[in-house]
């Protein structure tokens, strides 16, 4: 307990700065990352590292995901209409932009294209 | 109700019924000059201050509760065109973090209010973009309650700066508000 008091104290010395906005964002692979931050989005970088920048795939805001080697699947809520929509993103598409579709849909496509995720 | 559709019905000051509904707007206009927000930037101070004096407003603001930000005065740092990693109309994030410029206090404050952003390249001739509204809070991202409740810190590097800043600045899970971009930004264009 003392050791984390001062492994705390020595840490909200160094934090009054813009350190606390350091990059977690997940790697999903295939230069497609989930930002953990609001607002929550899935992106594609086209640089062979992230830099800190990527493009929109799964707009904000993103509530679930999941991946394997070969997709991602996202659930997210619109900001602007707050409806709920579903995304398949073939990591092979390099970032190609992917479009939304309802429950119904999301759930035939992942049986057609045999992708065992679940959220 | 969209910006656009606001401005569409509004009935202007005229429209208020009754002196009450005037009077609360006359309170509301005279404040204007005392918000945070009044001269388009929010200092680091000016939004820990906003936060402390609004809790628990993350989510069910008021409009009065969130603050404005005029995306001309937000430094980008180093950030450009050609490292946007954005073709002209396109939308992404950035993070604000990657481009900062630790010598300038308006890049600092800018990467403090927005970190992780949206963003859209509306020109890439000029360099205009367009910022989203966003949250300015000190959330933890995997910090659950059996850690907290056992006394044991974050586990990642980001929730770990996060503990930190809270415990300095005297800030909890209640504060935090929503901030809403207006007008257009301006990156560098190399």
């Amino acid at each position: 307990m003392k050791k984390v008091l001062i492994v705390a104290f020595i840490l909200s010395f160094f934090c009054s700065c813009v350190f606390i906005r350091t990059d977690d964002s997940i790697d999903l692979g295939n230069k497609y990352r989930f930002i953990q931050d609001h607002p929550k989005t899935i992106i594609f970088h086209a640089t062979p590292d992230y830099e800190g920048t990527g493009k929109e795939i799964v707009p904000p805001n993103v509530s679930a995901y999941k991946f394997d080697e070969h997709y991602i699947i996202a659930k997210s809520i619109d900001l602007e209409d707050k409806k709920c929509k579903y995304w398949i993103v073939d990591k092979e598409a390099k970032g190609a932009l992917v479009e939304p579709m309802d429950s119904i849909t999301f759930y035939q496509k992942l049986k057609e294209l045999n992708i065992h995720l679940a959220f | 109700m969209k910006h656009e559709d606001a401005l569409k019905n509004s009935k202007g000051f005229e429209g208020l019924k009754g002196n009450e509904a005037k009077a609360k707007f006359s309170k509301s206009y005279k404040s204007l000059p005392s918000r945070p927000d009044y001269d388009g930037i929010v200092e680091i101070d000016e939004g820990i201050a906003w936060a402390k004096s609004h809790p628990n407003v993350k989510d069910n603001p008021k409009a009065s509760d969130a603050l404005y930000i005029n995306s001309a005065t937000i430094n980008f740092g180093s950030l450009s065109v050609d490292n946007i990693g954005l073709s002209e109309g396109e939308k992404g994030n950035v993070n604000l973090l990657n481009f900062v410029n630790y010598t300038s206090s308006a890049s600092r404050y800018s990467t403090y209010a927005l970190g992780n952003t949206q963003i859209q390249l509306l020109n890439a001739e000029t360099g205009a973009v367009k910022l989203f509204s966003d949250v300015y809070d000190w959330d933890f991202h995997n910090y659950p309650l059996s850690r907290r409740l056992t006394g044991q810190l974050p586990e990642s590097k980001r929730d770990r700066l996060i503990f930190g800043e809270r415990m300095l600045k005297g800030l909890d899970d209640s504060h935090g508000f929503p901030i809403f971009m207006y007008g257009v930004g301006t990156i560098n264009t190399k």
